[in-house]
C-alpha cells in the first residue's frame, strides 16, 4: 500500500469513525426525545419530582450529521500538502462537475444544522411546519446545485440515454418535493383541530361549565373541528395551487420516467406504451370506420 | 403575547397523539365493554360472511367492445309495456343499484314488473383511451338502445340514468328524442358553473391534457382518492371509527364490507372521454348553455320533449342541487318534475328510507306514463319550472 493510499485509508477511517459516533449519539438523543414525547403527549414532559424534564437539545440530534460533514470538509476542504496529489491530474471539466455537488453537500450540512437547531429556537411551531422546513431545506439545496449536476451536458454515444435518465431523476425529486408539500398541507387541519379542541375546553372552564369528560363527546367535537378545518383548507387557493403543482410535477415525472423506460424496453422484446398507443389509435380509427360503414350498409339495405 | 418557550417535539407531536387517543377512547369505551366487543368481533370476523353484491340474476344480451348490456330476469309478469334502460356513470360500477337483497333498486323494479336492461361500462383498458363522449353517447348508448328497440319491436323505450350516465343520457335524449319515451334523471349534473361542490372547484383548476397525457386512462384509484379528499375527516377517519364501534354486529360489518367493495371497485375512465368531460362540462359548461356538439350535431336541450323526472339529493356533496336544478328549466318538455330528496349522493339508492321512496316513486311515475299518448302542449308556464321551487316543482301540462 502506497503512502498516499495509506493516508486516504486513514482519512476514510477517521470520517467513518466520526460518522458512526455522531450517528449513534444522534439516534440515542432522538430515541430519548421520542420516548418522552410519548410519555407526555400534551404539554412539556415532567420528571418524577414534577419539574420539567430538561429536553434533549435538538442541536445534538443533528450533531452526528454535522460532525460527519465537518470531518468530511476538514479532509477535502483543507487538504494537507500531498494528500490529494492525484487531483492535479483531474481535468478541469471534472472539477467543474464535482464543484456543485460539493457545494450542495456543504449547503445541506449547514441547512441540516440550522434546521435541527430551529426546533430549539422555536421557529417551526408544529410538525407540519417542521416538515415543510425540512422539505424546503432539502429541495432548495437540491434545486440549486443537484439539478446543475443532472443538467451537465452529456456527450458521446450514450448522450441521449444519460440525459433521459438524469431527467427522470430530476423529475422524481421534484415530484417528491411537491408531494411532501401537499401531504404537509393535509396535516395542518389535524393540528388546528387539536388546538381548537383545547381552546373549546379552556373556554368551557373559563365559563365555569363542566369539562367534557365523555370520550364520545370529545371525539365528536374533535372530528367536527377536523372536518371544518379540512373544508376550509380544501377550498383555499393555497390547497388548489399545491394540488395543481403536485399533479403537474407528477405528470412531468411520469413522462420522464416513460421516456427512460422506453430506452430500456427497446432492448427487450416488449413493446413500449408509445408503440402500443400508436397501434391502439390505428385500431380505434379503423373500428370507427367499420362501424360507420356498417351503419351505411344497414341504411342502404332499408331503402 | 408570544411565548418565548421553545416548542418541544413532544408538543409538536401532541395533535397526532391526541387524535390517536381520541379514536381509541371512542372505540374502546369502558374496559369491560371493550373486552366483550373484541370477543364478539372475533366471532363476527372469523365466521362466514355474506358480502356479495349484485346477486340478482341477469343475462348479458348485447356486447360491443368492452361494453355489455345486462337484462335482468323477470320475477313477475311485466306490468309496463315499455322496457326500462338504465345508464349508470362510468365512475364506479352499476352494481350499486343491486347492492344487496332488500336494498336493491333492481329488485324493487323487478318486483313491480318492470323489464330492466342495464348498461355495464365494464373496465376500460389502455386501448380505450381514445374513446370520446361521442363514441359513448352515439356509439354504445345508441347501440344498446337500438338492440332493445329491435328486440321488443318498439320505437321508444324508457331511460333511467345515474350521475354522469345521466349527463350522457341528457345528451342522448337531445340527439335522439324519437327513441326515448320517458327520461328519469337521478343525481344528474347538467350545470357545472357553481361552487357548491368541491369537485367543481377542483376540476376547474386541473389540466385535463396533462392528466390524460400522463395516464392514458384516468385510474379509478386516482379518482377515488379525489373523492376521499372531498371529506377526509368523515371518509378516511370517522367512517372506520364507526366500523370499529360496531365491529361486533354481523349485519353492520356485512353491510359495511359490501359498501366498501362497491366504493373501491372503480374502473378507469377512458382518457379522451375524461378530457372532454372535464373541459367541456366542468370548465366550459357547454351542455346547459346548448353549446355542446357531439358527432357533428349540436346538443340542443330544447329537443328533449319527452316527460322528464329529475331526482336529486339535498345533501349530495358530489352532485349538489345546484348542479341538477336547472335541467328542467332548460329542456323542451312540458311534462317535467323535479324531486329533491332529503339524502346524499348514494343514499338515494341504498338507504332504507329511500328504498321506500325512490323506487316506488319511479314505478308510479312510469306507470302513469306507460300508456300515455304523445304529450300535447296545452300551455307553457315558464315560471313553474324555474329554479326556486324548493326543488319540488311539479309541472305537468299535458
Amino acid at each position: 500500500m502506497s503512502e498516499r493510499e495509506k493516508t486516504s485509508d486513514s482519512a476514510q477511517h477517521v470520517v467513518f469513525e466520526d460518522w458512526v459516533k455522531g450517528q449513534l449519539g444522534a439516534w440515542e438523543e432522538a430515541m430519548k426525545r421520542t420516548s418522552q414525547a410519548w410519555q407526555a403527549p400534551i404539554g412539556a414532559a415532567l420528571s418524577v419530582d414534577g419539574d420539567p424534564v430538561k429536553g434533549p437539545n435538538p442541536e445534538e440530534i443533528g450533531k452526528g450529521l454535522f460532525d460527519f460533514f465537518q470531518a468530511l470538509s476538514s479532509i477535502a476542504g483543507t487538504p494537507k500538502p500531498g494528500d490529494f496529489q492525484a487531483t492535479k491530474s483531474v481535468p478541469d471539466m471534472m472539477l467543474k462537475i464535482l464543484q456543485p455537488f460539493w457545494g450542495y453537500s456543504i449547503k445541506l450540512q449547514k441547512q441540516w444544522a440550522e434546521m435541527t437547531g430551529a426546533t430549539a429556537t422555536g421557529e417551526p411551531e408544529n410538525m407540519a411546519e417542521l416538515m415543510k422546513q425540512m422539505t424546503k431545506s432539502f429541495y432548495d439545496a437540491q434545486g440549486e446545485d443537484f439539478r446543475k449536476i443532472l443538467n451537465v451536458p452529456q456527450l458521446g454515444l450514450n448522450r441521449y440515454y444519460q440525459e433521459r435518465q438524469n431527467k427522470a431523476i430530476e423529475k422524481a425529486s421534484e415530484f417528491q418535493s411537491a408531494l411532501t408539500e401537499f401531504l404537509q398541507l393535509l396535516m395542518i387541519p389535524l393540528e388546528k383541530a387539536h388546538y381548537g379542541v383545547q381552546e373549546e375546553i379552556a373556554k368551557l372552564e373559563k365559563e365555569g361549565k363542566a369539562a367534557i369528560k365523555d370520550s364520545k363527546a370529545l371525539y365528536q367535537l374533535w372530528i367536527q373541528k377536523l372536518e371544518d378545518h379540512y373544508m376550509a383548507l380544501l377550498r383555499s387557493d393555497d390547497y388548489m395551487n399545491t394540488l395543481r403543482g403536485t399533479l403537474n410535477s407528477l405528470h412531468d415525472f411520469r413522462a420522464a420516467r416513460a421516456e427512460f423506460f422506453m430506452d430500456l424496453l427497446q432492448n427487450l422484446p416488449i413493446p413500449t406504451n408509445k408503440e402500443m398507443d400508436e397501434l391502439y389509435k390505428d385500431l380505434y380509427i379503423l373500428k370507427k370506420r367499420v362501424k360507420e360503414l356498417e351503419r351505411k350498409v344497414k341504411r342502404d339495405a332499408k331503402r | 403575547m408570544q411565548s418565548d418557550k421553545k416548542p418541544q417535539l413532544s408538543e409538536m407531536m401532541a395533535p397526532y397523539i391526541m387524535a390517536g387517543e381520541l379514536i381509541m377512547a371512542r372505540v374502546a369505551g369502558d374496559t369491560a365493554k371493550f373486552h366483550d366487543q373484541v370477543r364478539k368481533a372475533k366471532e363476527v370476523l372469523l365466521s362466514p360472511m355474506q358480502t356479495d353484491i349484485a346477486v340478482t340474476p341477469y343475462d348479458v344480451v348485447w356486447e360491443e367492445d368492452r361494453v355489455k348490456l345486462k337484462h335482468y330476469r323477470p320475477t313477475t309478469e311485466p306490468t309496463l309495456k315499455t322496457p326500462l334502460f338504465i345508464v349508470y356513470a362510468q365512475v364506479n360500477r352499476e352494481t350499486m343499484l343491486d347492492l344487496q337483497p332488500g336494498r336493491s333498486v333492481v329488485e324493487t323494479f323487478l318486483a313491480a314488473g318492470l323489464d330492466i336492461y342495464m348498461l355495464d361500462w365494464w373496465y376500460p383498458t389502455r386501448k380505450d383511451r381514445y374513446l370520446t363522449l361521442d363514441d359513448h353517447v352515439n356509439g354504445y348508448i345508441d347501440g344498446a338502445v337500438d338492440f332493445i328497440l329491435e328486440k321488443h319491436g318498439i320505437d321508444q323505450l324508457n331511460i333511467m340514468a345515474i350521475c354522469q350516465g345521466g349527463t350522457m343520457s341528457v345528451m342522448y335524449a337531445a340527439l335522439h328524442p324519437e327513441k326515448v319515451k320517458n327520461l328519469i334523471l337521478t343525481v344528474t349534473p347538467t350545470n357545472f358553473d357553481h361552487d357548491a361542490g368541491l369537485l367543481n372547484v377542483w376540476a376547474r383548476s386541473l389540466d385535463p391534457d396533462k392528466l390524460v397525457a400522463s395516464y392514458g386512462n384516468i385510474p379509478g384509484d386516482i379518482m377515488n382518492l379525489g373523492f376521499l379528499l372531498l371529506n377526509p375527516a368523515r371518509l378516511m377517519i370517522d367512517k372506520y371509527v364507526g366500523l370499529l364501534e360496531n365491529i361486533d354486529s354481523k349485519d353492520f360489518v356485512e353491510n359495511f364490507v359490501r359498501m366498501e367493495r362497491w366504493i373501491f371497485d372503480s374502473p378507469d375512465l377512458p382518457g379522451e372521454t375524461f378530457r372532454e368531460f372535464l373541459q367541456w362540462m366542468f370548465r366550459e359548461n357547454r351542455l346547459i348553455k346548448n353549446e355542446l356538439v357531439l358527432g357533428g350535431k349540436k346538443v340542443d336541450l330544447k329537443n328533449i320533449t319527452m316527460p322528464v323526472l329529475n331526482i336529486y339529493g339535498k345533501y349530495d356533496h358530489l352532485v349538489p342541487p345546484a348542479a341538477c336544478d336547472q335541467t328542467t328549466a332548460n329542456i323542451g318538455s312540458t311534462d317535467k318534475e323535479d324531486l329533491c330528496l332529503d339524502t346524499g349522493h348514494i343514499g338515494i339508492y341504498v338507504s332504507s328510507k329511500m328504498q321506500r321512496q325512490f323506487g316506488p316513486k319511479i314505478i308510479r311515475w312510469l306507470t302513469e306514463r306507460d300508456e300515455a299518448p304523445e304529450p300535447v302542449i296545452v300551455a307553457t308556464n315558464k315560471n313553474a319550472a324555474k329554479k326556486g321551487k324548493a326543488g319540488q316543482a311539479a309541472v305537468k301540462e299535458s
